[in-house]
This record gives structure tokens, sequence and C-alpha cells, in this order.
């Protein structure tokens, strides 16, 4: 074979819930390439969570199909492959730890089929790669946030999947565990070569982890691309706030509208510089170290923009000046 | 492997309002679904057979409705509405003051409040019957004196009064636990605020508090009305014939089957409206919670009067429903064992059998109960709800009701020359068999709130893990079910040795269990030794209420 087919992928994919009028996936197409991290970010009820079931096979699609290396997996018609056939890990957001078990014995639930000498060696391996070594006999309640996390994450890899789906896997823990645990993680991940699909809303997350994200909203794929692309080229409003505020700024030649982070606003006090639109300062607001502008637009008196900006502290509300966008060439409004 | 697929399934287009076309995937048998399948057939076969066979022809219906059905109906209501009121009337102050009074004595009262529940009905009737004799030689002055057409109107008076007081004074800690809990929970910061509001404590009582717990009293009030239905020793031994004695009478008397059945179905409408009726004046609270464990409400400390009226008031219902019987079953089994020691060996291989029965029942049903509560959850769409709801239905039948559907069942199959049939009739498993329809709804309440708190992902964890359902079911499910799953066979273990009515029409030659045997010693009015197995009763009643207790569920009516 020249090609190889992506490890898992989505045609057209729909599911409905019967309680709901619209459909939580809507013909949805996705691939997931082998060795890369996808991360899926959107809303809550943005169809991202009912993805990662459609692949684990928790969830049975209405239509489409989901395939696994190029085999069909899940058509249309109810017939989906059980997920204990499918040969992927699962990491839940609360880490769903088996509670009778110890830690030894959650590691050892997924490798069954191992003799019982390959299958200590595995999880020695495991428990050293997810830093649990000496904590073997503990159970679930006995073991930190951070620990439980990485205990789920080391038994979804102990089998060896050939895909790990991530649902949330941080947002039970506190912010600087939370760092801390995706930096370890990354590391894990890279380190194997392993092929993921995160799930998350938090932008940070897909930022830190991710190869690629994948924008999700009400069921369908609005914008996928790299980290940086996707900060830096938000597709529409929705897509921009999935990674913090952004402003719409229309471009005064071609009438785009662009998506501008407020760390990009550049304060230009001269009216006369060629560069850049007529604002009036609303409000200014210190923040440690940056100041939080809010200017009204001259062309669009309905709209606000949210700037941040490095020294502020001679800016004043109903001050006027010009506000201009960095970024890429391409993206430099200029007015004339 | 992938690829290969179960089935092939066919599948339906339908076109909704908004035109999208959707696809709905129709129901397909999988073993899970046949399994819970054959499981609620099993439950509602019995059930569904009083109803079909009510069309049959019946050469005592027209007599019965024209002669005593009036009475039985009568006698039900009056029955139902004294007891529940009566209740009420003494469970809910007492319920308020426990929670919201200190005083003396508050803190043992709280939770003895509920023993009575341990004494069942017809256990209690025993030592109240025989106390209601010291009412002769009134009722002889007023014959003597005022004729005898006042002395019957007396006497029934005081019959009923007695039965109705009787049955309330044991039945009203269900409505005590219902309101107890929400006086104490959900109450709590609202109580307070009206406090703050300014209203007295009173006010308080009938502006917030009360409202507030209807839903639990509803549920309450109609665990005392399906027990008053049920009940079929007590209004036995007080001649007061209900729904249920009449249908006693009219099979195993007049030997009517099908008039037996009319009546059977009777009660199952009557049944059908209460639960209706509950549902609807109960809203959304889901279950009867029994739980102190919350924090405490600042309670108002009483002094003086007040605090020892308080005190009386909640003794009252603790000295009727439980000291006063409690007292006397002990003296009576006292006096018997000094006579007749011997007494316990000599019926002991009967009462051995239903034991034994009765734990091997309450062995195999949790484990049914919880293989059919995972096997619901397989699939959650309403089909299985429904089954769900149904597999429940016989805990809010009365037990004649399903004894004489189950011997409908086993009668028909007889005649339908079904193998093997002949040789179960009147063994063992017929009996067994209906206990499960009864008391089906006990494991599975004890299952799925256990389940509930193991939670889906740990299942789907086990299932990712390359283990399927049944390897799930046996090694995650089944292991963290166990402490929910001992306490359901606990209860049920008690429940069965406590069934009376069910067990009486159905039990096989020699056998006994505790409450055949203090019955028909009762009937013959050996009570003395009738209270030696009485004790044991209510001493089984009193473990299963600390299991509840521990538990903190009890099976609701309606799921």
């Amino acid at each position: 074979m020249t090609e190889t087919a992506p490890l898992l992928s989505f045609r057209e994919v729909t599911r409905c819930f019967a309680q709901q009028q619209c459909p939580a996936v809507d013909s949805l197409s996705l691939s997931v390439e082998q060795g890369e991290i996808l991360a899926l970010i959107g809303e809550s009820g943005s169809g991202k969570t009912t993805l990662l079931r459609l692949a684990a096979g928790l969830e049975v699609p209405d239509g489409g199909e989901v395939l696994l290396e190029g085999e069909v997996v899940a058509d249309g018609n109810g017939n989906s492959v059980p997920p204990e056939k499918r040969r992927l890990g699962l990491m839940f957001q609360d880490g769903a730890l088996f509670p009778h078990l110890s830690a030894w014995k959650n590691i050892a639930y997924g490798l069954r089929s191992l003799e019982s000498k390959a299958q200590k060696a595995r999880i020695s391996e495991i428990l050293e790669m997810v830093d649990l070594t000496g904590k073997e006999k503990r159970f679930a309640h006995e073991l930190s946030g951070g620990e439980r996390q990485r205990l789920a994450l080391g038994r979804a890899l102990a089998p060896k999947p050939r895909l790990l789906l991530l649902d949330e896997p941080f947002s039970h823990l506190d912010p600087s565990l939370r760092r801390k645990l995706r930096e370890e993680i990354r590391s894990i991940l890279t380190q194997l070569g392993q092929t993921a699909l995160l799930v998350t809303h938090d932008p940070e997350d897909a930022l830190a982890v991710a190869s690629r994200v994948a924008i999700l909203d009400r069921g369908r794929m609005v914008q996928t691309g790299l980290p940086s692309e996707v900060y830096q080229s938000p597709a529409s409003r929705y897509c921009a706030e999935r990674f913090g505020p952004a402003n719409s700024v229309t471009d005064a030649v071609t009438g785009e509208v662009k998506w501008m982070r407020p760390e990009d606003a550049r304060w230009i006090s001269c009216e006369v510089a060629d560069e850049g639109y007529m604002t009036t300062v609303a409000s200014v607001r210190p923040m440690g170290n940056l100041y939080e502008v809010i200017v009204i637009p001259d062309d669009e008196p309905e709209n606000r923009w949210l700037c941040f900006f490095k020294s502020g502290d001679m800016i004043k509300p109903g001050d006027r000046g010009k506000v201009a966008w960095r970024g890429k060439t391409d993206r430099v409004a200029w007015k004339t | 492997m992938p690829g290969v697929f179960p089935a092939e399934a066919d599948s339906d287009l339908l076109e909704d309002a908004s035109g999208i076309k959707r696809k709905f995937r129709r129901w397909r048998p999988d073993r899970w679904g046949t399994f819970s399948f054959f499981v609620v057939s099993a439950i509602c076969l019995p059930i569904a057979a009083v109803l079909i066979q009510v069309g049959q022809e019946s050469e005592s219906w027209d007599n019965l409705v024209k002669t005593v059905l009036g009475g039985y109906l009568l006698n039900t209501l009056i029955l139902v509405v004294g007891v529940a009121l009566v209740a009420c009337l003494v469970a809910v102050p007492s319920a308020w003051l426990v929670t919201c009074f200190e005083f003396p004595g508050r803190r043992i009262l709280s939770w003895a409040l509920v023993l009575p529940l341990a004494f069942p009905t017809y256990v209690a009737a025993f030592v109240f019957y025989q106390g209601s004799e010291s009412a002769i030689p009134f009722l002889i002055w007023v014959r003597n004196n005022w004729g005898i057409e006042t002395f019957l109107t007396f006497e029934s008076i005081i019959r009923y009064g007695i039965l109705i007081v009787m049955m309330a004074a044991v039945l009203y800690p269900y409505i005590y636990l219902a309101c107890r809990s929400s006086f104490a929970q959900q109450g709590r910061t609202l109580l307070e605020a009206a406090r703050v509001l300014g209203d007295s404590p009173r006010q308080v009582f009938f502006r917030v508090g009360l409202p507030m717990a209807r839903p639990g009293m509803v549920a309450g009030v109609a665990l005392v009305i399906m027990e008053v239905i049920n009940d079929y020793g007590a209004v036995h031994f007080f001649g007061v014939p209900t729904l249920t004695e009449g249908m006693f009478r009219t099979w195993f008397g007049m030997g009517d089957k099908v008039a037996a059945l009319r009546l059977a179905s009777i009660v199952m409408v009557s049944i059908a409206i209460l639960l209706a009726v509950e549902q609807l004046m109960r809203g959304r609270a889901q279950y009867v919670e029994i739980d102190d464990s919350s924090a405490p409400l600042a309670r108002v400390r009483l002094s003086g009067f007040r605090s020892w009226l308080a005190a009386f008031v909640c003794l009252l219902p603790l000295a009727i429903g439980f000291l006063y019987p409690f007292g006397k079953m002990v003296r009576w089994a006292w006096l018997h064992l000094a006579s007749d020691a011997g007494f316990l060996f000599s019926s002991g291989e009967a009462i051995a059998r239903g034991t034994g029965l009765a734990a091997a029942t309450a062995i195999f049903m949790p484990l049914l109960a919880a293989v059919f509560a995972y096997a619901v959850r397989q699939r959650e769409n309403q089909r299985h709800k429904l089954m769900d709801r149904l597999a429940g239905l016989g805990y809010a039948t009365p037990g004649a009701v399903i004894a004489v559907g189950v011997l409908v069942v086993f009668g028909t199959f007889d005649r339908w020359d079904v193998p093997f049939i002949p040789l179960l009739s009147g063994s063992l498993l017929v009996i067994g068999f209906a206990y499960v329809v009864r008391f089906f709804a006990i494991p599975l309440q004890f299952s799925r709130a256990g389940m509930e708190r193991i939670g889906k992902p740990v299942e789907e964890a086990s299932r990712l893990l390359g283990h399927g359902p049944l390897a799930t079911f046996l090694r995650v499910d089944l292991p963290l079910l166990k402490g929910p799953l001992i306490a359901a066979g606990m209860l049920l273990f008690v429940d069965i040795l406590k069934e009376l009515p069910l067990t009486l029409i159905l039990r096989p030659a020699n056998f006994e269990t505790l409450a055949t045997t203090a019955f028909s010693l009762a009937k013959e009015s050996r009570l003395q030794a009738c209270a030696v197995p009485s004790l044991m009763i209510v001493l089984a009643g009193a473990i299963g209420l600390l299991v509840m207790n521990r538990w903190m569920v009890k099976p609701s009516l309606n799921d």
C-alpha cells in the first residue's frame, strides 16, 4: 500500500438525540491522521463529546460512516462494532477509575489477554511512565486528583490502543495542577508517538497539547488547522471567541470582516497618521501589566473594540486617536 | 473483528415537522433486551391474568353485587380514609416537633417513632383485638340499659374505631419519615428564613413547613393506603370485610373464581387511581428519603408545660403503635414459653421450610434484579423505561391479587398441558415466583440506585478496555453492587417472613412461614403461643428498619 488510510475518519456522520430538535452531530466529516494529536473545541452542546463517543463506539451514528484504519466500524444503519472490539483507549473527565480495584489492578484490567509475566512487566512500565511507582496498591480514593488522572491515562495506554481518546481530561483539576498535568500528558503522548483525539472547551489545553485543532459549532466543523493558525486567523466570531476575546474589524477597502486579538491593537495618538482607524476611547482599566481599553471606531459607532495596551497611563476616556492592527501583512488594515 | 457486524437491521426514515430527515433505528432485540423482556412478561403475567379472566361467566357475581359488594367497598373506604387521616394527624405534628423543637427525650423519640413499622398490621391486630375485649362490660351495660340496636351501633363503632387507630398506629411511620426528612432537609434554610421574616413557629408550620412537606406526605399516605388495602389478617380478625377479605371469601369460601377476580380487578383499578392521584399531587419528588444526617436545624427550645406536651404528643403514637403491643407480646411469649417450651420445635420443620424459601428467594432475587437493571441500562430508550416500571408493578399490587393471578396462570398452563407444569403446581417454585412478582421492586430499586452511583463512565471505561457487556457486569458492576444487594436481600427476607395473604393462598402443604404460624395460632385463640412467632417477626422487622435506615432508600410506588 502506498497510501495509508487515516487512523480515524468520520464520513458525513450524523447523530440525533430523540429529545432534541437539531442533530448533535450534523453530517460531519473529519479525519485523524496517524501520529497527530487533534483537539476538538467547541461550546458545550456543539457535539464534540458526541463525536468522541461515536469514535469510541459508545454512540451509534444515525447516518454516515465511522472508519478506523480504513475499515468501516459503524454505518448509518445501526451497525456498530462494540467499543471493546475497537482497540481504542479513552480517558474520562473524572478518570472513571474502578473504585473497587487498586491502581495496579486498574491498569491490569485491560491487559487480560497478556500472560501474567508480560502483564506484570507492562504494568510496571506504565506505572513508571505515569510516575505512580510505589502507589500501585492504593485505591482511587487514596490518590490525589492529579494522580488519579495519571492513573486513568496509564490505564488507557496500557493495552497500546491505536488511538487515545481524551474527554476533557483536565476539567476537574485546579489551574496549577491542570498546567502541570497538561505538560506531563503532552510529553508522554509525544514520546510514544501516540495518536490522540482530545475534546476540550479550554483553548489552553488545545494550544498546549494538540498538533491540530478542529472547531465545532452546532454539530458541524467550522474550522480546522494548526493551533497557531486557528488562533490568529479565526474564520468567524464563534471560532475567534473559542480562544478568548476578538474584535470584528471591517477592512475599509475590501469591506471584508476580520477578527483581531486585543493584544494586536496599537494606539496612535497622532490623528494625522495614515495608518489605523479613527476611534474614541470609551473606558480605560489598568489590569496590572497592561491596560484594558475599550474604543469606539468612528466607522462603526455600534461596535466596541477591546484593546490591550502595554502603556496606557496617558490615555483617558473621551480621548481621540487611531487604532492600528498588527498581524501578518495581508491582514493589516490600511486606511487611505 | 472490525467490519463484522451483528445481524442485519432494518431502519426507517421518518420526516419530522421541520422536514429534516431523521433515521430512527427500530428496536432490535438482543440478548439483554430479550432477557429483560422475559422478566417483565413473567412479572406482568399474573397481574394481566387477573384482568383477562374478568370477562368470564360468573354464577354468584350478580348476587354478590346485590348483597355484599357495597359493604366491601364501604368498609375499604372507611378504613382507607380513617387510617390515612389518623395517621396524618399523628405523623405530621410529631415529625414537626422532633425536627424543629428541643424537648426532653427528643433524640430518642426521633428514631423510636419509626419502630411501629416493625409490626405487621395483623400482629398488632392480635394484641388490640384482645385489648378490645375490655370494652365488653361497657357493651353489656349498654345492651341492658339502651337495647340491642344501640348495642350493635356501639359495638361496631368501637370495633371500627380500634381497628382504625391500631392500623394508623403501626402505619403512620411511612408519613412520619417522609415529613421528617422534608422538614429536616429541603426546609431548613427556608424555615429559618421564614423565622427571620417574622413568622411565629406556628405560622411557619402552616405557611412553609406543611406546604413543602406535601409531596413527601402524599407519597407516605399512598404507602399507608396500599398497606391498608393489602391487609388481610387484621380485617379478618376484626370482622371488617374489605375487598381483600372479600376475595378470600369469594374464591375459597364460595369457590367462585371469576367473582374473586372481578373483586381483584376493582382493587387494582382503585390502586391505579390512587397512584395517579399520588403522582399528580407529589409533583417531582422522586422517592421518600429516610435520612436525618443533614445539618440539624437550629431547634427552638421548649420549656415547662409546653416541653412536656411536646414529649407527650410524640410518645403517644409510639406507645400505641409499639410499646403497648410489644409489651403484651413479650409477656405472652414469656408466659407461653414458661409453660410449654417444647412448642417451638413441634412445628419446626414447616417453619424451617418457609424460612429456607424466604432466604433462598432473598438471595436469588437481588441477583436477578441486578442483571435486569443492567440489561435495562444497556439501552436507555423509552420502551426500556416502561419495562423497568412494569417490573416494579407487583409492589403496588396487593399480595392476595398476585396470589390469585399466579393461581390463574398455573391453572391455565395445567389445562394447556404445558410440560412440567403439573410438577410445579403446588410446589415451592410457585410461591417463590409469586414472591418475586410481589417484591421485585425492592431489589430493583437498590440495584438501580447502586448503578446510578457507579456511573456510566466506569462501565464505558471497562468496555473500552476490551470487556464485553457481560464481563463488565461481572467484573465491575457486581462487585460494586455487593453492599446494596446484600441490603436488598435482608429487606426481602424480612418482607417475605412478614407476608401473609399471598403466602396463605399459595403455600404448599406442610409449609409455614412465621407469619402463617402466628396467624393460625391467633385464629385458634392461642394468643400466648402466637406471641412467639409474632415477636420473631417484629424483631426481624426491626432489623429491616435498620437496613432501610442505613441505605436510605425505600422503593417508591411509582418507578
